[in-house]
């Protein structure tokens, strides 16, 4: 238990290492973090599933800019975790890793905070002459940054389970069935995030282009894609430049 | 000047390109990426001023400032560093102003933090998650891996030649497609192309279904037919766009989610939702 409980939590701090020190490849998402949770967990499919279920929830969450968003790493590896420990279904791990991802933000934040000070360090080190200071204060970030999501994961995941046990078996029935309808819902708030990063009415055609190709063809989304490429395509060729008149 | 003159080789060049990825390392709300960047030119600079302590410690202040962009287009402004570093190194007093070093920077990261993000969080990973997602919870090892490299790919080939272009001139390759529109029309492109697939999203994904017939009158109505005929998917449309005016009116994601879950809670309660 304790050794899955260290293998969770490596699992959610190194892939969310990816987006510190790997170059940030939007990797740290619940649909790469469910399958491989599901894996150390002995469960790889449900791990798998879940992850793809949370992914739609939460797609609208990333940290563009300055922003830190609900905590989606902490939240999508630890409900999904206790999720295959306890038997729960998927309507219940959504119950979980909400919360989940509230608290986990507020840490996010603090560490944000916190690691000025390394910022401060190495401006510092580099002004009385210590060239080390750059380098010992880029990788003190980064190891704050492991250190959180580690030891919430962890921590999270030894006191967690039972916990949830408790409170699973007393959700009565009319109100699971509602979260399972909730869990239908929620991908609309997600969609409508993404909407808010690129929607403007200028291009609101193509959004009601790939929603009627869906809608009345039932045709799949990577169908939706190419659709979405030739119109990409033309809209670049056909587009005159600044300046230029038809 | 020929015989002296400071160069930087492909394996400088090499070391800042892998220290790119370690950008964000130390990011924080105030001063941001500043020690990542002043990290991956580490490099650079003891390369061009290991000789000579003051011009050491101007090299890395430099490159600690405030500095903010998107990794993906990052080093692109690397590249232009690096050649410019090499420029100044080899130039004479006056003969160079060096506090263009960072207003390049400084003017470059604002746009193309932009470019970046609506390329990469919003066309490539819209498209990877509206692909993959549906994958996964059909329970197919293909969901994630398609998601990986829809992410990993595209962007990586950005990186790679972005440094190349940045440091061959990048200056004004950027200012030749941003003057003659081809950037902004690039820009753009991407945006239709996450569009339509999050439109599809819409339709794919948001799943609300009413019970087949109610009775009123001791009529039969079959509500979700009745729905269909008039347009398919037009519940999950309006349920998204109700969400999205709402977050425009800075109603917060978590209470939307959270009204979401209630919503979905009555609607079972009551029998509307099925």
């Amino acid at each position: 238990m304790i050794i899955q409980g260290i293998l969770v939590a490596l699992i959610a701090a190194v892939v969310y290492m990816e987006s510190r020190i790997g170059g940030q490849h939007m990797l740290d998402r619940p649909i790469i973090i469910g399958p491989l949770v599901g894996l150390v967990m002995g469960d790889f499919q449900t791990g798998l599933i879940i992850g793809g279920e949370l992914e739609l929830v939460w797609m609208g969450l990333v940290g563009i800019g300055t922003s830190t968003p609900p905590d989606v790493v902490v939240g999508s590896a630890l409900a999904t975790a206790l999720a295959i420990q306890t038997g729960a279904d998927y309507q219940t791990t959504l119950a979980l890793a909400i919360p989940i991802a509230l608290l986990a933000q507020f840490v996010a934040i603090g560490v944000a905070i916190l690691n000025t000070t390394f910022a401060h360090y190495a401006d510092n080190q580099i002004a009385k002459g210590n060239w080390k200071g750059i380098a010992i204060g880029n990788w003190s970030g980064s190891l704050i940054y492991f250190l959180s999501k580690f030891l919430m994961v962890f921590i999270g995941f030894m006191v967690g389970g039972d916990v949830i046990k408790g409170i699973v078996n007393h959700i009565p029935q009319v109100i699971q069935a509602g979260l399972a309808q909730s869990g239908n819902l929620l991908p609309a708030l997600g969609i409508a995030m993404l909407m808010q990063l690129s929607l403007d009415k200028k291009y609101a055609a193509f959004l009601f282009l790939g929603f009627a190709l869906v809608a009345f063809f039932n045709i799949s989304t990577i169908g939706a894609a190419i659709f979405g490429a030739i119109c990409a395509y033309l809209y670049y060729q056909f587009k005159p430049r600044e300046g230029e008149l038809f | 000047m020929e015989e002296n003159a400071k160069k930087l080789t492909k394996k400088d060049l090499m070391s800042v390109y892998l220290r790119h990825y370690q950008l964000l390392g130390c990011f924080n709300y105030e001063r941001q990426m500043s020690t990542g960047y002043g990290w991956a030119m580490t490099p650079v600079i003891k390369k061009l001023y290991g000789d000579d302590d003051e011009q050491l410690k101007e090299g890395y202040q430099r490159h600690l400032e405030f500095f903010n962009c998107a990794t993906s287009t990052s080093p692109f402004i690397l590249g232009i560093s690096c050649a410019m570093e090499e420029q100044y190194a080899n130039a004479e007093e006056e003969e160079f102003e060096v506090s263009s070093i960072n207003s390049v920077k400084a003017a470059l990261m604002g746009p193309l933090a932009g470019i970046g993000d609506s390329f990469f969080w919003g066309t490539f990973r819209v498209i990877g998650v509206g692909i993959g997602a549906p994958l996964a919870i059909k329970g197919s090892i293909l969901g994630p891996l398609l998601y990986f490299l829809m992410n990993v790919i595209p962007s990586e080939l950005v990186r790679w030649f972005g440094f190349k272009i940045g440091y061959k001139g990048g200056s004004e390759f950027l200012a030749k497609i941003s003057a003659n529109g081809t950037l902004q029309k690039l820009t753009e492109a991407a945006k239709v192309l996450g569009l339509v697939v999050i439109g599809a999203l819409i339709a794919s994904m948001v799943v609300i279904k009413l019970p087949t017939a109610i009775t009123i009158n001791h009529a039969k109505i079959n509500v979700q037919d009745t729905l269909d005929s008039i347009m398919p998917k037009l519940l999950p449309l309006l349920v998204t766009f109700g969400c999205y005016s709402l977050l425009q009116k800075r109603v917060s994601g978590t209470w939307i989610m959270f009204g979401l879950i209630i919503l979905g809670i009555i609607g079972v309660v009551l029998g509307i939702l099925k």
